[in-house]
């Protein structure tokens, strides 16, 4: 189920109604049915998947309790490692199967040696790379002695399927969700309050601002032969798109959670005024920056072993969280090339500088970050090479620049995007995207009436959130 | 912690002020907005010694006032069609022009003006009812086979306002209809290219119409003149049974490429057919027009070869005229078959099939 799909509100009423009047324990079972029907509503064989994933690491997990306990290292380990594997193995199999068989019949091909072109016919289940990290963090807490096993199974399904996160996140770590989902507690006022305008700012942005320059970046990037106009307006389009859709469908799943009483993790902080790679992720995705950084880039060393092995480090986590995103080259090249600005911005004394000043030199370095940020989003947007090079190829064709041409698209991606900027400028103090209590309350009530009016201004252009491909 | 915020009262206010006053200070826009031509009463107000028709949210007619009832001895016409039979003012088309041509030979007449731009086939079958509850001796009915997109995708526009499927209720609410109304009209049509609406297919009717006329062959097309051919013969059924006589113009579609050629959108044969039953008659400009020099007729026609400047329109008020005399006459001999009701009910609802 989609959270723009036009019964998404009535569930999501049924269950909050519901969830108001049950006991602490029927709240679990509430969620744990909402949460599957949820799921199941897009395909209800992966739910199968789903029940795997959760069997296996509550099974898992107890025994590695269980071993700590009995002062078996081994054995801990070793279902460790039979957890992470089973979840690795899961996404492998889903998401990077075909790919690692494509890549690897391109590779025997280039070499002159016969292969059958062929590939598994495999769906890709929504979600899968959100829950599947999800539950390694579980596995890897627990084994870290971060956080205790989760004893109560019902509970622990509930903490790998919870509805509002399950398919785009925020990824939850353990130590923050399960001892809310455990307590399961009232929800307040104030929750109901918070939850309703994390909803209106989401599907502000997700309705309002990504759909709308969906059309423009969609457009922009079919172009057979575009020119550096229409490059530059689609990169800013499709910037805002992904924007506005992904950070949207994080606010909608946090106000969702927050109408059940229940805080989510931060996922964006104006990405868009970062000041440097460095500061841009921790701005965006910030739950999956976070997984990296605590469960790639600290166990491979992070910056503890000198220079050379912290930039390798560093690429090495972009490149595969780069490939987190999609089994394309694509990805991976788009993690390559962040993983490089992260290492050009700490060998460059000037660029580290630039990264680290307040003041002015703001005025600067987000621009820069951002036009850095835009020839990412090119990588990331580009469906193969040859869309990458005719994109990248139509940023030298200036000559054919017709402003008639991209008058109006121009204007319709400000008028999507000035309405966002304005309401960061308003929010940004308090560093949260949804924050409003510094509002005076009737200037909060004109911008709640002017963002519901924007809102529901566009309600049938019908996009699919980007983030559930991955 | 109370259960409403202050904001969300002024917010939740705010929207009630403006729903509220749109209701109450434009009562007469908002009735049939969002119905396209649709709604059977829109923009036509009833008082007691006079009809008004006005340019509304649900009928953008010419505003034009008949009074009530009708004067003795004066010949009533109602001009029915889209874009063409309106023209650019309301004394300069040719429905003024003909009550003027008229009375000037010495026929009794007043016409009116029942053009409203995008109106096909059914639209104008739903005017034409709307006019025989009016005393009419003559109905003009213009052709064109070029408006059953507009009276379509209008129709596949209103059903989404007036649907109750849940998605719809948001619609329900006059101030978020027309503002989506007025985003999707002023901005989104006017802004953005068709190629980039029609890659954006979902939930764009336009686009998607317009793709499928692209082949001239299209299936779409074929329906649509089977459609108008339908509707023609169901208006000139609903103007008999009602005992007024029925005028059909045909379109002259003007191809200056093709040396001035005048093609009927194929809807000549039709028309002829039908002027063969009593009381129906019809007309296509294009045989006096042929006698005229393409310098004489460049002047009658925009560049589109469809619509008329003011001298065409006089032109195609003159010309017509003789049949329109021709067709009065026949009034006398025609009675009414059936109550207006009664002729109505064999119409069944009236949409795009």
């Amino acid at each position: 189920m989609s959270f723009t799909a036009w019964y998404y509100p009535f569930f999501l009423a049924v269950v909050v109604l519901l969830y108001w009047r049950l006991s602490k324990r029927g709240r679990i079972g509430l969620l744990l049915i909402a949460s599957y029907v949820f799921y199941g509503a897009w395909d209800a064989r992966f739910l199968a998947l789903i029940g795997f994933t959760t069997l296996v690491d509550f099974y898992c997990v107890g025994a590695m309790a269980d071993a700590d306990r009995a002062g078996h290292e081994h054995r801990r380990r070793r279902f460790l490692f039979f957890s992470i594997g089973s979840n690795l193995s899961v996404l492998f199999f889903f998401k990077y199967c075909n790919f690692f068989i494509e890549s690897a019949q391109a590779l025997l091909a280039a070499a002159g040696l016969p292969t059958e072109r062929s590939t598994l016919d495999i769906l890709l289940p929504v979600g899968i790379s959100f829950y599947t990290f999800q539950s390694i963090a579980y596995s890897v807490d627990v084994y870290r002695r971060q956080i205790p096993a989760c004893r109560d199974l019902p509970l622990f399904a509930v903490y790998i399927a919870f509805f509002p996160q399950l398919v785009a996140g925020p990824i939850e770590r353990a130590s923050n969700l399960l001892p809310q989902l455990e307590r399961a507690p009232t929800p307040r006022l104030d929750d109901l309050h918070l939850g309703l305008r994390l909803l209106l700012v989401g599907f502000f942005k997700k309705l309002f601002v990504a759909n709308n320059c969906a059309l423009i970046a969609n457009y922009a990037f079919s172009l057979p032969a575009p020119n550096a106009g229409w490059v530059v307006l689609g990169a800013i389009a499709f910037a805002f798109q992904i924007y506005g859709d992904f950070s949207g469908y994080t606010d909608i799943a946090r106000g969702s959670a927050q109408l059940l009483g229940i805080r989510l993790s931060h996922n964006f902080r104006f990405p868009y005024f970062s000041r440097g790679p460095s500061d841009f992720w921790q701005r965006w995705h910030i739950s999956l920056s976070s997984w990296f950084r605590d469960y790639l880039y600290i166990p491979l060393g992070g910056n503890r072993f000198g220079d050379l092995i912290t930039l390798r480090n560093l690429f090495l986590t972009m490149l595969i969280a780069g490939l987190w995103h999609g089994a394309t080259w694509m990805f991976v090249l788009w993690g390559a090339y962040h993983g490089a600005l992260l290492v050009l911005y700490r060998v460059t004394p000037p660029l580290a500088r630039l990264e680290a000043a307040e003041g002015w030199a703001r005025a600067v370095s987000i621009p820069v970050m951002f036009l850095l940020v835009l020839l990412g989003w090119i990588i990331f947007r580009a469906n193969d090479a040859d869309m990458l090079a005719r994109m990248l190829g139509g940023l030298s064709d200036w000559s054919s620049v017709l402003w008639t041409d991209l008058k109006g698209p121009t204007r319709w991606v400000a008028l999507h995007v000035i309405p966002l900027w304005l309401l960061q400028l308003i929010t940004r103090k308090a560093r949260d995207e949804a924050a409003l209590d510094a509002v005076p309350a009737p200037l909060r009530g004109l911008l709640y009436w002017f963002l519901f009016m924007l809102t529901v201004s566009c309600i049938t252009i019908d996009v699919e959130f980007i983030y559930f491909q991955f | 912690m109370k259960l409403f915020s202050r904001a969300f009262l002024i917010a939740f206010g705010l929207w009630a002020f403006l729903e509220a006053g749109a209701h109450v200070f434009f009562a007469d826009g908002i009735l049939g907005r969002f119905q396209y031509g649709y709604h059977p009463t829109a923009g036509w107000f009833e008082f007691e010694d006079r009809t008004e028709l006005r340019r509304t949210g649900g009928a953008r007619l010419r505003p034009q006032t008949l009074p009530k009832p009708k004067p003795e001895g004066l010949a009533r016409i109602f001009v029915i069609g889209g874009s063409v039979p309106r023209g650019q003012h309301t004394e300069t088309a040719y429905a003024y022009q003909l009550g003027q041509t008229l009375k000037a030979a010495g026929t009794p007449a007043e016409s009116y003006n029942l053009g409203v731009p995008g109106y096909g086939s059914v639209r104008s079958l739903i005017l034409m009812k709307q006019a025989l509850r009016h005393e009419p001796d003559l109905l003009v009915l213009h052709l064109h086979a070029g408006n059953e997109y507009e009276d379509e995708l209008d129709w596949k526009r209103a059903e989404d306002f007036r649907g109750w499927h849940p998605r719809n209720w948001l619609m329900k609410s006059f101030t978020i209809g027309r503002l989506f109304e007025l985003k999707q009209e002023q901005l989104y049509w006017k802004w953005l290219s068709s190629e980039i609406r029609e890659q954006a297919m979902v939930h764009d009717e336009m686009a998607r119409i317009a793709e499928q006329i692209r082949d001239p062959e299209s299936p779409l097309l074929k329906r649509w003149l089977q459609r108008i051919d339908r509707n023609t013969r169901r208006s000139a059924d609903l103007a008999l049974c009602n005992g007024v006589p029925l005028l059909l113009v045909v379109p002259n579609l003007l191809d200056r490429k093709a040396g001035y050629h005048f093609d009927d959108g194929g809807l000549g044969s039709m028309a002829r057919e039908l002027a063969g039953r009593p009381g129906v008659f019809s007309y296509w400009a294009a045989d006096d027009l042929q006698k005229l020099k393409p310098a004489e007729i460049d002047p009658l026609f925009f560049r589109d070869g469809t619509h008329m400047y003011p001298p065409g329109h006089a032109f195609l008020a003159q010309h017509l005229a003789p049949v329109v005399r021709q067709a009065l006459k026949s009034r006398a001999q025609m009675k009414r078959q059936h109550s207006i009701d009664e002729c109505e009910q064999a119409l069944g609802e009236l949409k795009p099939d």
